[in-house]
């Protein structure tokens, strides 16, 4: 009598830890899942979305990360949380470049690229 | 170089617009234009992320850009006929819409004609979200559309999610349709990304990505800091904290969306910046990164910001340091005699602590940027063939050198680029409007004169080995081309070289690799104030006359000088320094020539004058002796009881230190028992205890530098005297007397600390009889658990002791017949 309360007290552990493993593993591929992206439809440089190319293995527009990537990184109602493409690329010294430190013409210096700008626009 | 907006009259301020320089035709533009902005988007933005000048014209105010896809369709300010009198047209050859086509996009084998921009077919380089934070992303793919002028496709198929069509240049589509692969999927008839794409977006840009760019790729590095490094933790003590790891905005940053170049607040997609000695570009974002301090020495806590950020559980060196000299007051602010810095506050952590300490393959830096002819890929420089690059380790010295920035050494690796230049004051060899002897050549113009003869760069050509004949060569060649060009008879091409100290402070090497863990580590002839640091490529050997060659510039106007001026002395006025010019070979230098003037004068911390920079450096390289360092040394360790023989308990010690110099304060501690004891010497120090401690000696100079030494010591009790004269035990009896005699005498122990061995013990004191002798009586425990055969057996031990330490231990058995 002791032996079966034991195997029933093991088979409820075994089934006990399989579930728990399940769960772990579907809510752990759920994790995944969520922390990838949200999709993301492709748009071209106007803001339309890309058909898909009919018949297949013919050219489509090249997509435009500022439309593609903006459609949500800008949508200042839905995402208010999120930067847009444009406040992002206005404030990158990366993307500018010294485009936005042009300065005024010196005439102490006046060659076409002297004085322009720190960076790659206007340096040259 | 290209004229890209055109000269306002009168002094009129950019505020009101930027009109684009129209040239008067094709050939004027040709003839004036090496790299417009089409130029700059197919080559430097294999390093660029796209946005800002390469997606519109600049405007002094943001909002006001026109997109250059645009270019054609929207009125672009015009200064002189305002209102705006239309958009521009093909007819109009300006900066934006013409590029010299260096890259051969129409495969017609000219490199030097003039192709049009037309941006509705090419597209436009947007900022390529996708280049750092998608993982995998392929940069070199989108290189080589770059170059093709695909400028919408190499977004697309850097992403891995296209390739390039088949259309020829000039034709509608060309750089802005793709064929699409099955890294997209089809939902309801559109396209959306799949899901490997999605699930490699990273919010933080995989280190990878970064690397495109910015270490140990292709070269490309070379261009922004001189010298590769490696993500490897072997090389990098950082490298698992990942770049975004220091170069994040801290917590509490402002984010910044104003585009205002005097915003002090970072970009979301900027990485924060350090502070680079060279460069001006957006400089109000200076210093916004962790540094070293932010981590090691304030857990990550920022006063301004009132936040911690992360700090890794940075190790605090500070004890470490002051334990090597480097905290004491033994340096000047400024070389006029006044002892009032340590070596923290003159140096940057990376000038001890960045050793690039390994012959690996990959540990190069670019010596020389060959800028005479185009590189093997078609750029019209070279950075990193094989004579112009050179090891950063040759197995026992770190090819670094050291400059000034804001009061501090930096470390530095020099990058120079040589290249060609007009010096006839009367000949604008550049069609750049300006007549003076400093023109530049236009690198098309040297391009077109190598590909007529045949050559690439000189150094290439050369193998590495370049003479006066070579030189020569090249300048009457080009000297013949411009005049020919331009129509005249006046040509005069020298070779010039701009050297650019770009800071290194990478590759954080493990501590134990670190300088200062002795005097000598700098303070020595050949180190670091007149090692020979070369300027060449390991595999290049280049001469010429010295009228083949002129000065990058004149500080003042009037001192030749080879280096950025950039290069400073640590009161921030330039340094002179001729490397090419006034030569006959790019010649090495000492690195002290890097920090102090020649002519200038110093005063030492010892008060003496030095009058030139050979005078101070020699001083410098004597130093480290000469100013009052404390010198930890244990000269002897003595047993004072009885000399020669090892530590028994209540031994007295002396202790003995070398001497250090004259004011140290000389500190010992006993780990046997608290306390610190004080002087060069000490003597009498009783040890009261056996076992293994540390003597630890701590000297403190006079500047406040301080050594430790230490050494062990063993402590042994000592061997007793005390023997036990008679037993006295009865059969069936609890009641044993035990008589001991070779005590110590009186004054030398004060009490008996007894276990009997049947579970008991007790404390007797001494029984004020000075006999040598005491007597112990004890009922002990009659239990079978003692019980041997027909007797109980005890092991009973005795302690004699003073003042509650041990002096003497013996152990005996009494038996008790049962």
């Amino acid at each position: 009598m002791e032996d079966i309360l034991i195997m029933k007290r093991y088979h409820k552990s075994i089934f006990s830890v399989t579930l728990l493993l399940t769960a772990c593993l579907i809510f752990g591929l759920i994790g995944t899942g969520f922390a990838a992206h949200v999709p993301i439809p492709l748009l071209d440089a106007d803001g339309n979305p890309i058909a898909t190319p009919d018949p297949a293995g013919t050219v489509a527009p090249a997509f435009s990360v500022k439309t593609t990537c903006g459609a949500c990184h800008g949508d200042k109602v839905t995402y208010p949380q999120l930067l847009s493409y444009d406040e992002i690329e206005n404030h990158s010294y990366h993307a500018q470049l010294g485009a936005n430190q042009l300065a005024e013409w010196n005439s102490a210096n006046p060659k076409p690229w002297g004085q322009q700008s720190p960076g790659h626009f206007g340096k040259w | 170089m290209a004229h890209i907006f055109a000269d306002v009259p009168g002094g009129v301020k950019f505020e009101l617009g930027m009109e684009p320089f129209a040239y008067a035709s094709e050939a004027d533009f040709i003839d004036r234009v090496d790299l417009s902005v089409p130029g700059m988007m197919q080559d430097c933005a294999e390093c660029h992320i796209g946005g800002g000048g390469m997606e519109y014209v600049p405007a002094p105010n943001l909002a006001d850009r026109v997109p250059l896809r645009d270019f054609y369709a929207t009125a672009v300010f015009d200064h002189l006929t305002t209102p705006q009198t239309g958009a521009y047209s093909a007819a109009d050859y300006t900066a934006f819409n013409y590029f010299i086509d260096t890259y051969d996009v129409d495969n017609d084998g000219d490199l030097n004609e003039v192709q049009e921009a037309d941006f509705a077919k090419l597209g436009v380089l947007e900022m390529d979200c996708m280049l750092c934070h998608l993982k995998g992303y392929e940069y070199v793919d989108r290189r080589d559309m770059l170059r093709a002028a695909k400028f919408d496709a190499s977004r697309a198929v850097g992403a891995g999610v296209a390739e390039q069509n088949n259309v020829s240049f000039g034709t509608a589509g060309y750089g802005t349709s793709v064929y699409y692969n099955d890294q997209v999927v089809d939902n309801g008839g559109f396209l959306e990304f799949g899901s490997s794409i999605l699930a490699n977006l990273k919010a933080t840009p995989p280190s990878d990505n970064c690397a495109f760019c910015h270490f140990n790729h292709g070269g490309v590095d070379w261009k922004k800091r001189g010298d590769n490094w490696k993500n490897d933790p072997n090389y990098d003590v950082h490298t698992v904290l990942g770049c975004m790891g220091c170069h994040e905005g801290k917590i509490g940053s402002e984010i910044g969306t104003s585009g205002d170049p005097n915003s002090s607040a970072i970009g979301q997609c900027d990485p924060a910046k350090g502070n680079a000695p060279y460069s001006s570009l957006w400089n109000a974002n200076d210093n916004t990164m962790k540094t070293c301090a932010d981590c090691h020495l304030k857990a990550g806590w920022d006063a301004g910001l009132g936040e911690y950020s992360n700090d890794f559980g940075a190790p605090d060196p500070t004890a470490r340091h002051q334990a090597l000299g480097l905290t004491a007051q033994l340096c000047q602010t400024a070389a006029d005699g006044n002892v009032n810095a340590s070596h923290l506050d003159i140096l940057e952590c990376t000038v001890c602590h960045v050793r690039k300490a390994t012959t690996e393959a990959w540990n190069t830096g670019g010596a020389v940027v060959d800028a005479t002819g185009p590189d093997a890929e078609g750029r019209l420089a070279d950075h990193e063939n094989e004579y112009v690059s050179r090891m950063m380790f040759d197995g026992t010295v770190t090819n670094l050198s050291y400059a000034w920035q804001n009061g501090k050494i930096y470390a530095t690796n020099v990058l120079n680029t040589i290249f060609w230049r007009d010096k006839e004051p009367t000949f604008d060899a550049n069609g750049d409007g300006q007549l003076d002897a400093m023109d530049a050549l236009l690198m098309t113009d040297v391009l077109a004169d190598d590909l007529a003869k045949g050559w690439t760069n000189i150094v290439k050509d050369n193998s590495g080995t370049v003479t006066n004949i070579e030189v020569g060569a090249r300048i009457a060649s080009l000297n013949a081309y411009l005049n020919t060009k331009w129509g005249v008879t006046n040509a005069n091409v020298k070779l010039a070289t701009l050297a650019v100290p770009f800071k290194v402070n990478h590759n954080v090497s493990p501590a134990s690799y670190a300088l200062g863990h002795d005097c000598a580590d700098c303070h020595a002839p050949g180190e670091f104030f007149d090692r020979t640091y070369a300027m060449q490529g390991d595999g290049m050997n280049l001469t010429f006359d010295s009228t083949q060659v002129t000065p990058f510039t004149k500080l003042g106007g009037t001192t030749p000088t080879d280096f950025h001026p950039s290069l400073k002395d640590r009161a921030g006025t330039s340094i002179p320094l001729q490397v090419l010019s006034g030569n006959t070979t790019l010649r090495d230098i000492e690195t002290g020539e890097m920090l102090y003037p020649p002519s200038a004068s110093y005063t030492g911390a010892d008060g003496n004058p030095y009058a030139t920079r050979a005078a101070w450096v020699a001083y410098l390289n004597t130093v480290g002796g000469a100013v009052g360092q404390a010198v930890a040394t244990i000269a002897s360790i003595d047993n004072a009881t009885n000399p020669g023989s090892p530590f028994e308990v209540g031994d007295a010690m002396d202790l003995t230190a070398g001497a250090s110099a004259a004011g140290s304060t000389y500190y010992w501690t006993v780990q046997d028992a608290p306390g610190t004891l004080t002087g060069q010497t000490v003597t009498g120090y009783v040890l009261n205890n056996p076992g293994t401690f540390q003597v630890l000696l701590t000297v403190v100079g006079p500047k406040g530098d301080l050594k430790q030494q230490w050494a062990k010591i063993t402590v042994v009790n000592k061997a007793a005297a005390t023997t036990v004269d008679s037993i006295v035990a009865n059969s069936g009896s609890a009641t044993v007397t035990i008589n001991l005699i070779n005590l110590p005498a009186a004054a030398d122990y004060d009490e008996l600390y007894v276990r009997y061995g049947d579970g008991t013990w007790e404390t007797i004191a001494y029984d004020g009889t000075d006999d040598n002798a005491q007597t112990v009586v004890r009922d002990y425990r009659l239990r079978d658990t003692y019980l041997n055969g027909t007797n109980y057996v005890y092991t009973t031990t005795v302690q004699v002791k003073n003042g509650g330490v041990v002096i003497e231990t013996i152990k005996f058995k009494v038996t008790i017949p049962q």
